[in-house]
């Protein structure tokens, strides 16, 4: 397929290098692209057409003049709605932030800005990044491109949407429990949960503070390690940054291939897989079996407890981190407020949605008194023990294969009524950002009935380089990202 | 669990049908949170966060902020540079 809105953007760079395409072009075939398909997939929340225009129209001067910023100069980027962006609304998908416009730009968004890229529209996610389906936005339900009644993942799944319908090449997204992975594997394109501490988390409202991370969403992943170049690296405005050195990530599709040892956690291919899912990681497994690359079985004995440690610690940090919604100082206000206390309890009743309520209530709950220990304080010392499970596997191994999930895309509506069977959505992806790990996932296969399938790499603490190698290892041998949904 | 309590804690006002919901809801999550007592953790530290903190305390130096008009630009309420709230000692 040759259409120019399912170009990577390591494709569509070397056309603006070559001059057989320009920026002001592209940004204006992605307009149409999306008033294309927009009324199907529902992604884009708010999108800035004419400053889009602008700053293609800048980049092709630059580039006229020999005064590039670098290789994502003039390629489009969309972004998550939770990432703040001067002059640009901030919804976070919740009516409280509803008329919100964001005063500064996120680091994320400087770094994009400074190397030339173009932030191109806004896109849906579930509210504050609370949900595994897009379902929880106060806005609009997202659909998912290869079936319109499935859900697109969540919560980045306005992007993963977005990315995989042709609407944008590249995208910025945040994962605190797998919300890059999980739509990523939803929609079948490539997504990047970086190690906590690699990407600046200033300007992304925080959901919870101790798992949450930008990453890249794209169609390959020499897109995504194109994208992280730009994002990755120390940010004294957030005082979980890490002074690393930023290798040349490009480098990882370049180098000879080693041979790689990968461990296969059993405890990820316990029931509740999807059969197909099972299969299609299984041949994943023999090709690199078959590529010289050594398979050891390994055991991950805390899996279990990764999701009530996680929805125990989640919904603690948020609860702490939404109290600044206060009606008072930059948020919805209810009309219907006849004293100071109304401010807090009506607005907020007015502005936050059913899943942030039930979230803010259980957090608040852990952290009372009189559930501390018994909830929050056990919480934090089995997350010790999985975060150790995690160190001991990656003695003998350098990566970790898994599926990104146990089943494909859900039905809209399915899982909406039964918040923990949601919750299980979010099995093979939540333990990763306990440990505050690297992990990635890409599409290794569909199902029957066209629904993509996520292959996820986790990796050793600052060691994306080599999850984008390995990934890369699978990706040029395979068609998987260049099939695309036939959206009519 | 003490719906109301919580929600008075966390400041947010439920209808009865919210209150009903949300009760229901919560006892199943927290019955399902049960099986962590099934781990041992006398000897187990807690995890905090999920990289190795040092302290980043930089010293003080003024540097860029915003106007009072950015500053209070998304305020649902102003009046003469100042968040207009109902009145809190009668």
């Amino acid at each position: 397929m040759g259409a120019l809105f399912f170009k990577s953007a390591k494709d569509l760079s070397q056309m603006l290098a070559a001059k057989s395409l320009s920026s002001v072009e592209l940004i204006q075939a992605l307009i149409r692209r999306i008033k294309d398909v927009e009324p199907k997939i529902q992604a884009l929340l708010s999108f800035d057409e004419a400053r889009a225009l602008r700053y293609a129209q800048e980049s092709d001067e630059r580039r006229a003049a020999g005064k590039l910023r670098g290789p994502l100069d003039g390629i489009p980027i969309g972004i998550k709605d939770i990432i703040a962006e001067e002059g640009q609304p901030l919804t976070c998908g919740s009516k409280i932030l509803e008329h919100y416009i964001s005063p500064y730009d996120a680091t994320v968004m400087e770094r994009l800005k400074a190397a030339g890229a173009i932030p191109l529209g806004r896109f849906n996610l579930d509210e504050f990044g609370m949900g595994s389906s897009t379902e929880n936005s106060a806005y609009q339900k997202t659909r998912n491109p290869w079936n319109l009644e499935c859900v697109p993942g969540g919560s980045s799944g306005g992007c993963g949407a977005a990315v995989c319908a042709g609407e944008v090449p590249l995208a910025l997204g945040s994962d605190t429990g797998g919300s890059i992975r999980y739509p990523a594997a939803c929609c079948g394109i490539a997504g990047l949960k970086t190690t906590y501490g690699l990407v600046s988390r200033y300007g992304l409202a925080a959901l919870a503070s101790s798992t949450d991370q930008i990453g890249p969403l794209g169609r390959s992943v020499v897109d995504l390690g194109m994208l992280l170049q730009i994002i990755a690296g120390h940010d004294e405005r957030d005082a979980t940054s890490c002074a690393v050195p930023i290798p040349d990530y490009s480098e990882a599709f370049n180098t000879e291939q080693r041979s790689w040892r990968i461990g296969i956690p059993k405890e990820y291919f316990s029931e509740g897989i999807d059969g197909e899912v099972y299969r299609s990681i299984a041949e994943a497994i023999a090709f690199y079996r078959k590529k010289g690359h050594i398979i050891v079985d390994i055991s991950l004995p805390h899996t279990f407890y990764a999701i009530p440690v996680y929805y125990i610690v989640m919904t603690a940090e948020a609860s702490s981190n939404l109290a600044r919604y206060d009606g008072i100082r930059y948020t919805h206000r209810s009309a219907e407020v006849m004293n100071a206390r109304d401010i807090y309890f009506k607005s907020r009743a007015e502005g936050f949605g059913s899943e942030v309520k039930r979230r803010i209530i259980l957090g608040t709950y852990v952290l009372s008194s009189d559930h501390q220990d018994a909830y929050y304080v056990r919480a934090q010392k089995v997350r010790t023990l999985i975060c150790r499970d995690f160190s001991q596997a990656f003695n003998e191994v350098d990566v970790i294969l898994s599926p990104t999930a146990p089943t494909t895309a859900f039905k809209l509506g399915e899982r909406l009524d039964d918040p923990l069977q949601m919750y299980l959505s979010d099995i093979c992806t939540v333990s990763v950002n306990l440990a505050g790990l690297p992990a990635l996932s890409i599409p290794c296969g569909f199902s029957e009935a066209g629904l993509p399938i996520g292959l996820q790499f986790i990796g050793k603490a600052f060691h994306e380089q080599e999850l984008l190698s390995i990934a890369h290892i699978f990706e040029k041998e395979h068609d998987f990202n260049q099939r695309f949904p036939d959206i009519d | 669990m003490d719906i109301d309590r919580i929600a008075a804690l966390c400041r947010i006002a439920l209808t009865h049908e919210e209150r009903k919901t949300i009760s229901r809801q919560l006892d199943a999550m927290l019955a399902y949170m049960q099986q962590l007592k099934e781990i041992d953790i006398r000897h187990v530290p807690a995890t905090l966060h999920a990289s190795d903190l040092y302290a980043t305390l930089r010293d003080d130096q003024p540097g860029k902020s915003f106007s009072v008009e950015t500053a209070l630009s998304n305020a649902p309420k102003q009046e003469n540079h100042q968040i207009v709230v109902p009145r809190i000692v009668e």
